[in-house]
């Protein structure tokens, strides 16, 4: 569990507050393009970049390594992106991608016809980016940290507080989803 | 491909069949082309996720993560480890400062030795307007009921001592003296 990342993250908690600096240069373009693919606000994404390393900062003293540090900090900016979404004026327009919903798409066969959202997505040709934006936010976030952040099942299930069946499951509706909408080929 | 299969390629292609269980796939995709299409197809999300732009985080935004920090520090309670840095010192006896507990005193203090002066002022007849110089005197007649004090009473240096004996005397004992020379007072006309 002692990867470099965690390394630097105990010098900070120890007093090294140029830890602290290798962290955010090394975490926080990716931190930030996760947060900007779950809330779709680049003003917001920002704000959640921040949110992210000033709860690092707030927990340096209580910090254990138990986990990797990918792990770790994903998890804390998947928490301010979940808040954020969760805010009233943003609950109304994330309706529609509810959980309730999520779940309603657990029976769907592969040859179902697309959402509404998808189709738009090809019509408008914004491809994969919309087509991703119109995922429901778990199957997003799950998605995400796998194939772009390469965290394991169990990793994304700790992020997610959910089982390593339940991320299997949204990664892969997410993934056959995607590729309806035309996939990596956009 | 049935929904279970193709679930069961998203696993391979993350790496998370086991290790048996990924063998028997593999041989069923070499054998079936409609298998090794989907996995591409699947595959192809995840490199399309991969090769979406990436913003540059702005250069003022470490800046700003700093001010906030700063705010922070600034809004917190000094933790165990700063005070063991620099240890707080003890209060010298209770958390209230020496200037704090006595002026109350000294405050009652002073009262009781005004109204002590006034009494004596009044029971001469006189009161004593504060200004700069020589304060001039104004005859007022005594309050009906009192008489003007003897002249031993009028001694400066008698006065002063009343005020050096009311500055060591709580207010209640300064009351209780000034009673008792209403008394003497009392036995002396009457």
């Amino acid at each position: 569990l002692v990867d470099d990342d965690v390394r630097l993250m105990l010098a900070f908690r120890d007093g090294d507050d140029g830890a602290f600096d290798a962290l955010f240069e090394r975490w926080a373009g990716r931190v930030l393009r996760f947060v900007e693919r779950m809330v779709r606000e680049p003003s917001v994404a920002e704000e959640l970049v921040q949110e992210t390393f000033l709860r690092v900062w707030r927990a340096r003293e209580r910090y254990q390594p138990e986990a990797r540090f990918s792990t770790w900090i994903f998890t804390i900016a998947g928490n301010a992106a979940r808040n954020e979404l969760r805010r009233p004026f943003r609950a109304a327009a994330h309706d529609s991608l509810d959980e309730e919903r999520e779940g309603a798409k657990l029976e769907v066969a592969a040859d179902d016809p697309p959402s509404d959202e998808l189709v738009d997505a090809r019509r408008t040709g914004q491809g994969l980016e919309a087509a991703l934006a119109a995922l429901p936010e778990r199957q997003r976030e799950a998605l995400w940290l796998r194939a772009v952040e390469g965290l394991s099942y169990a990793e994304v299930a700790e992020a997610l507080d959910t089982s390593e069946q339940s991320v299997k499951a949204l990664i892969h509706r997410a993934r056959v989803t995607l590729a309806r909408a035309g996939g990596g080929t956009s | 491909v049935t929904p279970e299969l193709e679930a069961k390629l998203s696993a391979l292609l993350d790496g998370e069949l086991p290790p048996e269980e990924a063998a028997a796939l593999r041989e069923e995709i070499a054998r079936r082309p409609e298998l090794e299409a989907k996995l591409a197809e699947l595959s192809a999300v995840d490199e399309g996720l991969r090769a979406l732009p990436v913003r540059p985080v702005p250069a003022e935004l470490q800046a700003r993560l700093e001010e906030r920090i700063r705010a922070e520090r600034r809004a917190q309670p000094r933790s165990p480890e700063a005070g063991r840095r620099a240890p707080p010192r003890a209060p010298r006896s209770g958390a209230t400062p020496g200037w704090r507990r006595r002026w109350p005193a000294a405050a009652l203090a002073a009262a009781a030795v005004l109204a002590l002066v006034l009494l004596v002022q009044l029971r001469r007849g006189e009161v004593q307007v504060a200004q700069t110089g020589p304060a001039p005197t104004l005859p007022v007649e005594p309050a009906p009921g009192l008489q003007p004090l003897p002249e031993d009473r009028l001694d400066p240096g008698r006065e002063a001592a009343d005020v050096a004996l009311a500055e060591d005397l709580p207010v209640i004992e300064v009351l209780d003296v000034l009673a008792e020379l209403d008394e003497l007072e009392g036995a002396g006309s009457g």
